[in-house]
């Protein structure tokens, strides 16, 4: 994309407008972080975690912000939202906590963790107000709440469960001839990704598919190739792990 | 004419492969045997596009044309690698060039490509520390993100502007007046890297 943009620029008279090729990915590796924009913090399906002490939150967070104290960050791991895709913001007035918060995350299998930094000031800065009073707060028994917003074709956790009852439904399970040996869902037919586009015929076009593999992957491409040979068909955008006595879990 | 032969013997070869399988629900080993074979004679054609998906277990990419049609791809581990050591390397949304050979309607890669961006005349690419140093040193610097809008709003570069390549395309000439009051100033561009 922003090659194309310079390009544009060359031709409107800008002078050697440059690139930088290697982008983001680069960019936070060379220990430079991102700052998100205001109207994310303030409406994204995102987590916000305030690691302040409790005295400090008390007097004025941003909205919407669970509390954990960098004190206790270390034993709130099960107070964590249950996906590990759920995007976290960690945010403090001691910014050298948010490096150590965010790698602990990290470690716990967190794949989108953010610091952001100078954020009470950014908040403002912005035209935002805090709040105050108690922040939320996230427990064991009552962790932090996130749904993933679903996209194109996916199918709900929640769905997919109540449709392998379901006899309009066909669940295809994309994983390996081995995987599927170890341990499927109930009623599922294994179609390897692989011989999708083979086994059509076997795939009744009368029937609701779902595809599924074991992290949403394969899923997805045999979501894309079924959609395409005009298939009402969804794929579940999850990892999941099943045993041999048909018992699974779905996170 | 030559190619019509071709085309019969495939036929043929598929059907002996399926008779000595004797089961017609196991194609895939058939096409894989027919695909070694058919790399010798059928011709190769070349695509470029942007993997959407890449499953590196059932060795498939999904590849988003330039119409934003779908093309999928099955690579194996005799598929020439161009530019990565290993398959692992490519990542979604980067851009690839692939030669393959369509077999019985699907589509296996002789070789994967790692595209090398080409900047276009007139421009220079500036590397991650020259960047920060130019940011620290030179305040007149006007730094671009050329992502869509969610994601800089997710996270982008502390100073930089959201002018998203869409946006600034879809304007056609238009687009040169969110540029022209940069016009005396270094710009710079970034994106999410190689795409």
């Amino acid at each position: 994309m922003s090659p194309k943009s310079a390009g544009l620029a060359v031709k409107w008279g800008h002078k050697n407008p440059r690139v930088y090729i290697e982008g983001l990915p680069a960019w936070k590796k060379y220990g430079k972080h991102t700052v998100p924009t205001a109207a994310h913090i303030a409406n994204g399906n995102i987590v916000i975690i305030d690691l302040r002490d409790n005295t400090k939150v008390e007097a004025g967070y941003i909205p919407r912000s669970y509390t954990i104290p960098m004190v206790e960050l270390e034993d709130a791991e099960d107070a964590f939202p249950q996906n590990l895709s759920a995007p976290i913001y960690f945010y403090s007035d001691n910014d050298a906590d948010l490096a150590p918060a965010r790698k602990m995350a990290q470690e716990w299998g967190y794949k989108n963790v953010n610091g952001f930094y100078d954020a009470i000031a950014m908040w403002k800065a912005a035209g935002n107000t805090l709040q105050k009073g108690p922040a939320l707060s996230a427990t064991d028994e009552t962790p932090i709440n996130w749904q993933k917003k679903l996209g194109s074709g996916e199918i709900s956790i929640g769905d997919f469960t109540k449709s392998l009852k379901s006899d309009l439904i066909y669940v295809v399970d994309a994983r390996t001839p081995e995987e599927f040996s170890s341990g499927h869902f109930p009623g599922s037919v294994s179609i390897p990704l692989e011989q999708m586009k083979t086994r059509l015929q076997e795939i009744p076009k009368d029937k609701f598919i779902v595809v599924h593999c074991k992290t949403g992957g394969r899923g997805e491409i045999g979501y894309r190739i079924l959609k395409e040979e005009g298939y009402a068909v969804k794929f579940l955008n999850a990892e999941c792990e099943c045993d041999l006595s048909g018992e699974f879990e779905i996170w | 004419m030559k190619k019509g032969v071709l085309k019969v013997g495939l036929v043929s070869l598929l059907a002996v492969n399926f008779l000595l399988l004797g089961n017609v629900l196991q194609p895939s080993e058939g096409f894989v045997f027919a695909a070694e074979t058919q790399k010798v004679h059928a011709e190769m054609q070349k695509i470029k596009g942007k993997i959407t998906n890449i499953s590196q277990k059932a060795k498939t990419i999904a590849l988003s044309k330039k119409n934003n049609s779908f093309f999928l791809l099955k690579f194996s581990d005799t598929t020439t690698l161009k530019g990565v050591k290993s398959a692992k390397e490519f990542k979604v949304g980067e851009a690839i060039i692939v030669h393959y050979t369509t077999v019985g309607g699907e589509n296996f890669a002789n070789s994967l490509e790692k595209a090398i961006v080409k900047l276009p005349t007139g421009v220079t690419e500036i590397k991650t520390d020259e960047l920060a140093q130019a940011i620290e040193s030179n305040k007149d610097l006007v730094i671009i993100d050329a992502r869509p809008s969610v994601k800089y709003g997710e996270g982008h570069i502390a100073s930089a502007l959201s002018i998203p390549f869409a946006k600034l395309s879809k304007m056609k000439d238009n687009g040169s007046q969110l540029l022209a009051k940069y016009k005396d100033r270094q710009l710079i561009f970034y994106c999410g890297g190689s795409t």
